[in-house]
């Protein structure tokens, strides 16, 4: 019998690789708005379309398996966040990350690859998928102190902080939720409405 | 071409920088333990070296059987690896099996960190010198036993991945037959490796042979020493009244064991605060998490939304304002004919809704 723990190993390298080649592309989207100064690194116009297409299967793969690495994890002997900070942390890193994520997936599916074109979206979709590569390296590195009590991330000279929490009590979390949610359902009939008036 | 091989360059630089470990190099944490973890890398003779540091065991003059004594085991002058940790066992032997302490009939009141093992470890200060005391309750039997010290630690150029161990000399010691009536610790007693953060709770001592007590107690550091408020519960059973700690504060106390005939002084112990537990459920984990994720969409496409619809909004009124030019150079105004206007399109006269004639006819 395979153990949660193994599953999750391998769920979570599909994840961590899929996410690294979404983000990677993404930044290289970059040039649909903003010109390069060097022509070297210039890409062409169907490399950047290849860019944009290979970041959206790249996000869409890594979301879609992200519920899945969280529920192995949770399955598995590091999966029980009582008592530890540095469990309780990978819950709410990972809730980040699945956040930052599904943002950037929204964005590109409703505005298509026209979200490149300005530079505003362009810009806001880009910082949505370093914050979001962020959060799951973030979440990945907690899994490598737990199990080896070191981390590629003790490198660098600061980084987010993994080993202290705020907890929320489950009120004020239902709270969040639904002021979440509530944004999200505001948000579509807005735009709902703008499209229908125009 | 050469752009592709500066870039396979820099991967195999970053691949090549990465270090192959051995053993475990961030330690494996205070346990009991045998000679070499009984058969571990720092054992290995393929995979470990002998450690350039220098190992010494003391204790007191006289040791007498079932009574306390501290022992004192010193490591210094060796290379450790850059996180400077090193692990020190105190054993019966070195046979690699059965060579803790208790199998030797002695038993651990309290270990350097604390706790009651044979196994510690510490990270050593710039001195390159660490002194560790276990105190221990002698065996029951008077007669020669050894006490070891061994080490175990990484080395800073450390090309060949070793483990480095270090093994002392055998230290003998006479333990004595005690008189019948010598006060002392129980031998049921353990002290108390933690208090709670705020706990007043009394520490409770078990003593054999005892009339009084006296306890003194002082802040690690600190050099000044404070009476204990001692009360027994009952014969050999006592109460002693020490302040609560809060965060890291460690307290030293040392005990006189007392009756009509010994007063015995006996070694220093130690008790530190535990750590506040965290009270965080795997429900409010999850809701949290959920939450998060929740104000983060929310947040992020109304981004989209107010950075999106602006242009489109820009661009209804470019096409709105370039109709009205358009539909300005379709209609012409005539001096002799007010309130009319000549469609150029449909060759017409059609009304001047800006200005319409007093008789309206076509």
């Amino acid at each position: 019998m395979v153990s949660a723990a193994t599953f999750h190993a391998a769920i979570v390298e599909i994840t961590i690789g899929s996410l690294t080649l979404a983000v990677i592309c993404n930044i290289l989207c970059l040039q649909f708005a903003f010109s390069l100064p060097y022509d070297r690194l210039k890409l062409s116009e169907n490399m950047l379309i290849t860019m944009d297409r290979a970041g959206l299967m790249g996000a869409l793969l890594g979301s879609i398996m992200m519920p899945f690495a969280i529920f192995t994890g949770t399955l598995s002997v590091s999966g029980n966040p009582v008592g530890s900070e540095l469990l309780y942390n990978k819950f709410l890193y990972s809730g980040l990350a699945f956040g930052f994520w599904a943002s950037y997936l929204i964005g590109r599916i409703r505005m298509g690859s026209e979200i490149w074109k300005s530079k505003k979206t362009n810009l806001l979709q880009v910082i949505t998928s370093i914050l979001a590569f962020t959060m799951t390296i973030t979440v990945a590195s907690i899994g490598g102190k737990i199990v080896r009590n070191e981390s590629i991330l003790d490198l660098m000279p600061f980084w987010l902080p993994i080993n202290k929490t705020v907890t929320l009590s489950p009120l004020i979390s239902i709270l969040l939720l639904i002021i979440g949610a509530s944004s999200i359902f505001i948000m579509y009939k807005l735009d709902y409405s703008i499209d229908s008036k125009n | 071409m050469k752009y592709k091989l500066t870039i396979m360059a820099i991967i195999f630089a970053l691949l090549s920088s990465s270090t192959f470990s051995v053993a475990n190099p961030g330690g494996n944490g205070d346990s009991n333990r045998d000679f070499t973890c009984g058969g571990s890398c720092h054992g290995d003779p393929s995979l470990s070296a002998d450690s350039d540091g220098v190992l010494t065991i003391e204790v007191q003059k006289n040791v007498y059987a079932s009574n306390a004594v501290a022992v004192h085991v010193t490591a210094s002058d060796m290379t450790l690896s850059s996180n400077r940790i090193v692990g020190i066992f105190l054993l019966g032997s070195l046979n690699g099996n059965s060579d803790h302490l208790s199998d030797y009939g002695w038993s651990i009141i309290q270990d350097p960190n604390g706790g009651i093992n044979n196994y510690v470890e510490t990270t050593v200060s710039s001195s390159n010198s660490v002194t560790l005391t276990w105190i221990l309750f002698a065996p029951d039997e008077g007669g020669n036993y050894n006490l070891y010290a061994q080490m175990n630690h990484g080395h800073i150029s450390n090309s060949d991945n070793l483990a480095y161990t270090g093994v002392s000399d055998p230290l003998t010691i006479d333990v004595q037959i005690a008189p019948s009536n010598l006060p002392g610790f129980s031998e049921n007693w353990v002290a108390p490796e933690y208090r709670p953060p705020g706990d007043s709770t009394n520490i409770i001592l078990m003593t054999k042979n005892t009339d009084s007590i006296q306890v003194k107690w002082k802040l690690e550091g600190e050099w000044f020493e404070n009476t204990a408020i001692v009360s027994l519960i009952e014969k050999d059973i006592w109460s002693v009244d020490i302040p609560p700690t809060f965060g890291d504060t460690v307290i030293h106390y040392s005990v006189i064991t007392s009756n009509g005939n010994f007063s015995i002084k006996q070694p220093l112990l130690t008790v530190g605060t535990s750590q506040v537990e965290f009270e965080g459920s795997l429900l409010e984990a999850r809701l949290q998490s959920l939450a998060f994720a929740s104000i983060i969409i929310g947040f992020m496409t109304t981004l989209q939304l107010y950075f999106s619809k602006p242009n489109v909004k820009s661009a209804q009124q470019n096409s709105n304002s370039t109709e009205t030019i358009v539909a300005n150079k379709r209609l012409v105004k005539h001096p002799d004919h007010p309130g009319w206007l000549w469609d150029t399109i449909e060759n017409k006269w059609v009304i001047d809704s800006d200005n319409p004639p007093n008789e309206g006819a076509n």
